[in-house]
C-alpha cells in the first residue's frame, strides 16, 4: 500500500567521501535492517525515546520504533520516515551529534525550478506551486496555486515574475500524477509504493541536479 | 572581565577590551570566567560563522565531556577558544584548512608567555602599482595634503584586507577606479570639490579600517578606536553592514532607476495629460518602468561601490562613496531604535536625488531651464512622450507646492527667476517627501505599520526634533498615501487611519518613545490643515508611485529563495533568534526585516545577527 513519506535531501559538506550508511547509524538508537536493502536503498530503524509521530503515549510505551528509508549518492543523502519531526530528530539528536562534518540540508532552487518547467515543459508538469509575493507586502503575501498542469495556465504565467515559488509538485507527463514535492529547504515528500515509484523520484532529484538546481556547496555559498 | 566597571577599576594606559559572548553548547553561556590554568592556550580564530566550528568538529562540543571553551567576538578574529595544548592542533590544522587565520597565546600562570599566529596566504592583486603610479600623479601635484593622505591609507586599507577579509580587496580597488573618475572630472575646475570628495573618503577608509582590521594580528600591536570594542575591533559589524549595503546598492541601485525613468522620452504612446487626468486614475498603477525594460531591454549596470563604517557623530548618512551607520548599532541593532534597515533611506536619497536632476530645471543649464518654462506653458494637450509629462506634472507639483508661500502675492505666473527660487526652495523638501515614498514603497513593502513602527521608534533616538514633528509625520502621510491613490475622496483619510492606528499601536506598547503622542495630537486635533497640505504633496507621491516605483523590480529587490514554511512565523526563515547556524538566506534585506522586531537593545542579540549578515549571506559564486 502506498504510504506518504516526508524527509530532507542532505550533504555532507567538503565531500570528505562517499558517505557511508555506517557513518549515519553511529548512535546506538539507530540500527541498519541490513535484511531490508533493496534496489539502492538502505533501510534503518530508529529508537526513540520520545513519540514523534502523532502516537498516543497514553496507549503506547516507549521505545517507539521508526522506519527509515535512505538513499545515498556520493555526499548526497536522502532521508525519509513516515512524518518530518521523525527526520528533524534523526538528524538533530543523533547523527549529527557523531558526524564530522555534520549533514546539512541541500537548497533546492525551487523558483528556478518553476520557471524551467514552464520554459521547457516536456519533462515534469507542475501540480502545485506554493509562492511568496513580496512586493505587495501586507497587500497580498502569498499564492498557492493547484492543478493538473499548473504552468500551461495563462494566468500563472503572466504573473510569475512578480512571484517567488519555494515549494512545488511535480508531475509525470504522460498521465499527470503527481511524483513529488520539493520545498527550496531541501524538503521531499513522496508515496512509497514500490521500487519505480523510488527509482521516478531519484530520476527527478537526478533532474535537478542536471539542471543545476540543487545548492551543495555551502562552503562557497557562506564565503 | 566578568564586567565592565570591574576592567575600568583596574584600567591602566595600555588596558583595552573587547566584548565576547558565551555558547551554550561549550559551557560558557554564564558570566563566570576563571582563571586560565597553564596546561591551555587561547586560540583566537577568524573571521568565520561560529557555527561551523560546531558542525565541523562534533567532538569538541561540551556534550562530548570535551574542555574546550569557546566564546563569539566582533572581531576579525570572532571565536575565542580556551584548548588544553594536546588538542589545539586540532583546532589549528581546522582553521588553516578552512583557510582561516588565527593567534595562538600560550598562558602561564595566568599571562600571555607567548603568541604565534598564522595568516593564510592570499593571492595578491595587482593593487601595488595602481597605487604607485596614483601617487606620482597630478592628483598628489595637485591636492598635495589629502590625495597623499588617501593613497597611504588605501594602501594600507587593501593590505589589511588581503590578510583578513581578502573578499574586500575587489571592492577597495574599485572604490579606487570610481574615485578616481570622479575626482578627475572636477580636479581642474573646481580642485575644492575635488579635495572635499576625497576628504570624505578618507574619513570613510580610516574608520573602517580602524574598526575592521584593528585586533588583527598580532593583535597587541593594534587599536580600535571604537573603545569598547579596542581589542579586538568589529570586523565582523563591518563585514555584516559591507553585505547589506552591497546588496541594496547591487539590486536596487543596479536597475539604475533613473536611467530607466530617462528612457521614459522613447515612450510616446497613449501619453496622458496628467494634470487632468484625475487623481485616482490607474495611470499611477502601471508599471512604466516594466514598460520602458520591455521596450529598451534592460541594462543591469555595477552600481557605485560604497565605502561603508560605523559613527558615532554621523549616523546614518551618505556621501559620494561612503555610507555610515551610527556607531550604536553595533550593540543595539536587534532592536528598531537603531535597526540597520534604516540605511534604505539613505539608499533611497541616491537615487531621488538622481531623479530630480532629471525632472526638475537645472540652474546652471539655459536650455533645461527654458525647457521648463515652456512645458509649464503647455496646455490642454497631452506631452509628447512619457519623460516630458512626468517633467511637466513635477513642474505643476512645484507650482502647486509653492502656493503655500505665495497665498497673498497677485501675479501667479512662473517666469525663469520665480520657478528657479521656487525649485531652490522646495527641493529637499521634496526630495525628502519622494525617498519616504520610495523607501515605503521598494524596502518596507508597502506596510504601514512595520513601516510606522521602523521609522517612528528610530526617530524617537534623535535629540531635538520636536518641533520638526510635523514635517515628519507630513512625510509619513505621504508615503503611505501612495498605498491609497486610487481611493478618490478618501485617499488622505485613509493614509491618516493608517498612521494612526500604527501610532497608536506603538504607543500601547509603551516604551517611551519620544514624539509619538506630539504625532498622534497633530493627525487627531490638526487633521484639516494636514490635509490641505498633504493634498499639495500629493503629485510627489503620484509621481514615485507612478514612475519610479516598478512591482517586477521590487519583487527582484526583495525575493528570497532561502525561505520555506510559515509566512507569518519570521516569513519564512527558519533560523532562531541566537542559535548561530549554517543555513544560508538570500536577501540579507529581509533577513533583517524579519529578526529586527525588538523594541529593546540587546548586545548578545545584536551580536548574534551581525554574525548571521556577516557569514551566512549566499553569495553569487553559490546561487544568486
Amino acid at each position: 500500500m502506498a504510504q506518504l513519506v516526508n524527509g530532507y535531501l542532505l550533504f555532507w559538506p567538503g565531500s570528505p567521501g562517499n558517505i557511508k550508511i555506517e557513518d549515519l547509524s553511529q548512535s546506538s538508537n539507530l540500527r541498519i535492517m541490513s535484511n531490508e536493502r533493496a534496489y539502492g536503498w538502505d533501510f534503518m530503524e530508529f529508537k526513540s525515546n520520545i513519540p514523534l509521530d502523532n502516537e498516543d503515549h497514553g496507549i503506547l510505551s516507549p521505545p517507539y520504533l521508526y522506519k527509515i528509508m535512505c538513499r545515498r549518492s556520493g555526499p548526497r543523502v536522502l532521508l525519509l520516515s513516515t512524518g518530518k519531526k521523525i527526520v528533524d530528530v534523526l538528524i538533530e539528536k543523533e547523527i549529527n551529534t557523531t558526524l564530522s562534518p555534520n549533514l546539512r540540508p541541500a537548497h533546492l532552487k525551487i523558483n528556478d525550478l518553476v520557471h524551467l518547467i514552464v520554459k521547457s515543459p516536456d519533462r515534469y508538469l507542475l501540480t502545485s506551486v506554493y509562492c511568496r509575493t513580496p512586493a505587495y507586502g501586507a497587500d497580498l503575501q502569498s499564492l498557492s496555486m493547484f492543478g493538473d498542469d499548473v504552468g500551461n495556465a495563462e494566468l500563472f504565467r503572466e504573473i510569475m515574475d512578480r512571484m517567488t515559488a519555494y515549494r512545488c509538485g511535480l508531475g509525470r507527463l504522460r498521465d499527470r500524477k503527481e511524483i513529488v514535492r520539493l520545498g527550496s529547504d531541501g524538503a521531499i515528500s513522496f508515496f512509497w509504493e514500490n521500487e519505480r515509484r523510488a527509482k521516478e523520484v531519484e530520476s527527478t532529484l537526478n533532474y535537478l541536479k542536471n539542471n543545476n538546481l540543487i545548492e551543495t556547496d555551502w562552503n562557497e555559498v557562506l564565503k | 572581565m566578568p564586567s565592565l566597571p570591574q576592567a575600568i577599576r583596574g584600567w591602566q594606559a595600555g588596558t583595552r577590551l573587547s566584548p565576547i559572548w558565551g555558547v551554550d553548547v561549550y559551557n560558557t553561556a554564564n558570566l563566570r570566567v576563571d582563571p586560565l590554568d597553564d596546561d591551555v592556550c587561547l586560540l583566537f580564530i577568524g573571521p568565520v560563522q561560529p557555527a561551523r566550528f560546531y558542525s565541523d568538529l562534533p567532538q569538541l562540543r561540551a556534550d562530548g565531556n570535551s574542555p574546550v571553551k569557546l566564546w563569539v567576538s566582533l572581531g576579525a578574529y570572532n571565536l575565542i577558544v580556551v584548548t588544553p595544548k594536546d588538542i589545539s592542533s586540532i583546532i589549528t590544522s581546522w582553521a588553516e584548512g578552512q583557510g582561516l587565520n588565527y593567534e595562538r597565546w600560550t598562558i602561564n600562570n595566568n599571562k600571555v608567555i607567548d603568541q604565534s599566529y598564522f595568516c593564510n596566504p592570499q593571492k595578491s592583486l595587482d593593487w601595488r602599482n595602481k597605487m604607485a603610479e596614483f601617487s606620482g600623479g597630478r592628483y598628489v601635484k595637485i591636492l598635495p595634503i589629502v590625495a597623499s593622505e588617501y593613497v597611504a591609507l588605501m594602501a594600507s586599507t587593501l593590505a589589511r584586507a588581503e590578510r583578513v577579509t581578502p573578499s574586500m580587496v575587489e571592492m577597495f580597488i574599485s572604490i579606487h577606479a570610481a574615485l578616481s573618475e570622479l575626482v578627475s572630472d572636477e580636479i581642474d575646475s573646481n580642485p575644492v570639490l575635488a579635495s572635499a570628495v576625497m576628504a570624505n573618503v578618507n574619513a570613510g577608509l580610516s574608520r573602517f579600517s580602524s574598526q575592521a582590521y584593528s585586533g588583527s594580528s598580532p593583535i597587541f600591536a593594534t587599536e580600535s578606536h571604537f573603545w569598547i570594542h579596542s581589542l579586538l575591533g568589529t570586523a565582523v559589524a563591518n563585514i555584516a553592514l559591507q553585505k547589506l549595503v552591497d546588496f541594496a546598492a547591487e539590486h536596487i541601485g543596479g536597475v539604475n532607476i533613473p536611467r530607466l525613468l530617462d528612457l521614459l522620452r522613447n515612450i510616446k504612446n497613449n501619453v496622458v495629460d496628467l494634470e487632468r487626468g484625475g487623481a485616482s486614475s490607474d495611470i499611477f498603477h502601471r508599471d512604466h518602468l516594466g514598460d520602458v525594460i520591455a521596450e529598451c531591454g534592460e541594462s543591469a549596470e555595477p552600481s557605485l561601490p560604497i565605502i561603508t563604517y560605523f559613527s558615532g557623530r554621523d549616523g546614518f548618512k551618505s556621501h559620494h562613496l561612503t555610507l555610515s551607520a551610527p556607531l550604536a548599532a553595533v550593540p543595539a541593532c536587534n532592536s528598531l531604535r537603531y535597526s540597520l534597515y534604516t540605511l534604505t533611506h539613505e539608499l533611497s536619497h541616491r537615487i531621488i536625488h538622481a531623479t530630480l536632476t532629471i525632472l526638475c530645471p537645472d540652474r546652471d543649464n539655459e536650455s533645461s531651464v527654458s525647457e521648463s518654462i515652456a512645458l509649464l506653458s503647455e496646455r490642454d494637450k497631452p506631452a509628447d512622450d512619457w519623460l516630458r509629462a512626468v517633467k511637466r506634472y513635477m513642474l505643476h507639483g512645484i507650482v502647486a507646492i509653492n502656493l503655500e508661500r505665495m497665498k497673498d502675492q497677485g501675479d501667479k505666473r512662473y517666469d525663469r527667476n520665480r520657478l528657479l527660487e521656487a525649485d531652490h526652495y522646495w527641493r529637499p523638501e521634496i526630495e525628502e517627501i519622494m525617498v519616504h515614498v520610495f523607501d515605503f514603497l521598494y524596502f518596507y513593502r508597502r506596510d504601514p505599520n512595520r513601516y510606522v513602527k521602523g521609522i517612528w521608534t528610530s526617530w524617537s533616538t534623535l535629540p531635538n526634533i520636536g518641533d520638526r514633528v510635523e514635517e515628519y509625520i507630513i512625510r509619513t502621510l505621504c508615503a503611505v498615501l501612495s498605498n491609497h491613490l486610487r481611493r478618490g475622496a478618501e485617499m488622505e483619510n485613509s493614509a491618516r487611519d493608517d498612521v494612526l492606528m500604527a501610532l497608536e499601536n506603538l504607543q500601547s506598547l509603551q516604551h517611551g518613545l519620544a514624539y509619538i503622542s506630539d504625532a498622534v495630537s497633530l493627525l487627531k486635533n490638526d487633521w484639516d490643515r494636514l490635509c490641505e497640505k498633504i493634498k499639495r504633496r500629493k503629485v510627489f507621491v503620484q509621481i514615485v508611485r507612478g514612475f519610479l516605483f516598478s512591482e517586477r523590480i521590487a519583487t527582484r529587490l526583495a525575493s528570497e529563495q532561502f525561505v520555506s514554511g510559515n509566512e507569518r512565523e519570521r516569513q519564512g526563515y527558519t533560523h532562531n533568534i541566537g542559535v548561530l547556524d549554517l543555513v544560508p538566506f538570500q536577501n540579507p534585506l529581509r533577513y533583517l526585516e524579519a529578526f529586527t522586531t525588538s523594541m529593546d537593545p540587546g548586545s548578545s542579540a545584536s551580536a548574534w545577527m551581525l554574525n548571521m549578515l556577516a557569514f551566512n549571506r549566499a553569495t553569487s559564486a553559490g546561487v544568486e
